[in-house]
């Protein structure tokens, strides 16, 4: 993460990739803007899992951090 | 003839074999070998999704979807109680099921389980409501350990993940059967050919867990078929009674009543 991320006020993390964003938006509008809501996923909003039935209704702020986590193969 | 059916944690399996979904060379590989395979458990894991990567994510799943079995989440290349806690958390929102293949690794070389980092995040997902079923090595009294805290199920290497080098030691692998003898037991990686798994389920073992010998096979569907007989065999020998062995020779045709000119006095 890196500190441009908390700093740039209307820019959050996705993956560690920097995008700027028109606020007030939520977390759910935030993954389609950074094209990240295809099928089965968990987010983390700074270290906390948010349910997918929260999604909605959590705003992001300037410098939050997203994680979008997908399934993989594994052994 | 089919080897009983058991229990996973209250989940009743007719197959005794668990696969992997990793190192196949294309999707269509993988989903041919795990049908062949018969297993109805297969291991998946999560990470990151860059967007470019979203979509065959999706193709992953839904493939995996399709397949209809109980999926067991890894926690693959953990090194720490807090990134295993963490990613079996991500693993039970994600997947929507308590099963965790808890592994935390201690050394990067062998990928040997940390026995002291796995009983500490053992207990911390057990008090969370997990089912955890721990890689761990074949150490008796971390085997007792694992126990002790609640977990059903454990899974001791055969030999270090991917070496494909069968049973390395057969005598703890032994002991953990005789003195656990409640236990779901399955093997877990290290298993290279058939007959490394036909030896665990001889033992005793419950079933058996692999990836690498399936996937890495010049025919995976074939070696999964081949894999599915060979752990059927082996639990099919169990529970018909292996006899023990003897150092001399005893004859299997009766002598008794036996042609007097025939009989050799010794």
């Amino acid at each position: 993460m890196s500190t441009e991320a908390h700093t740039s006020t209307n820019t959050i993390s996705v993956n560690d990739k920097l995008i700027e964003l028109a606020m007030p938006v939520s977390l759910t509008q935030a993954l389609h803007l950074a094209q990240q809501v295809q099928g089965r996923y968990v987010v983390v909003l700074n270290d906390t899992i948010v349910p997918r039935s929260e999604q909605q209704h959590v705003m992001v702020k300037p410098g939050d951090r997203l994680d979008v986590i997908a399934p993989m193969s594994g052994g | 003839m089919q080897a009983s059916n058991w229990q996973v944690y209250g989940q009743t399996l007719n197959s005794r074999m668990f696969i992997g979904t990793a190192l196949y060379s294309s999707p269509q590989v993988m989903i041919e070998a795990i049908k062949a395979s018969s297993a109805e458990v297969i291991t998946v894991s999560l990470r990151r999704q860059s967007a470019e990567q979203a979509q065959s994510g999706q193709q992953f799943w839904q493939m995996i979807e399709s397949l209809g079995c109980h999926l067991l989440p890894n926690t693959a290349g953990c090194y720490s109680v807090k990134e295993a806690v963490n990613t079996a958390r991500l693993a039970r929102e994600l997947f929507e099921t308590d099963w965790i293949k808890l592994e935390v690794m201690g050394d990067s070389y062998n990928l040997q389980p940390d026995p002291f980092a796995l009983v500490e995040a053992t207990r911390t997902l057990i008090a969370e409501g997990f089912k955890v079923f721990p890689y761990c090595t074949d150490d008796l009294v971390l085997c007792q350990k694992l126990a002790d805290l609640g977990c059903e199920v454990l899974m001791p290497w055969g030999a270090p993940i991917g070496t494909g080098q069968g049973l390395l030691n057969p005598y703890a692998l032994s002991t953990l059967r005789k003195r656990l003898p409640e236990m779901t037991l399955l093997v877990d990686a290290g298993i290279g050919k058939p007959s490394d798994a036909v030896q665990a389920m001889e033992m005793g073992y419950d079933g058996i867990l692999l990836n690498t010998a399936v996937a890495e096979a010049l025919e995976p569907a074939v070696m999964a078929q081949a894999f599915a007989q060979a752990i059927n065999a082996g639990r099919l020998a169990y529970e018909g009674g292996i006899m023990p062995k003897r150092d001399n020779a005893k004859p299997s045709t009766p002598t008794l009543d036996q042609p007097i000119w025939q009989q050799h006095v010794s």
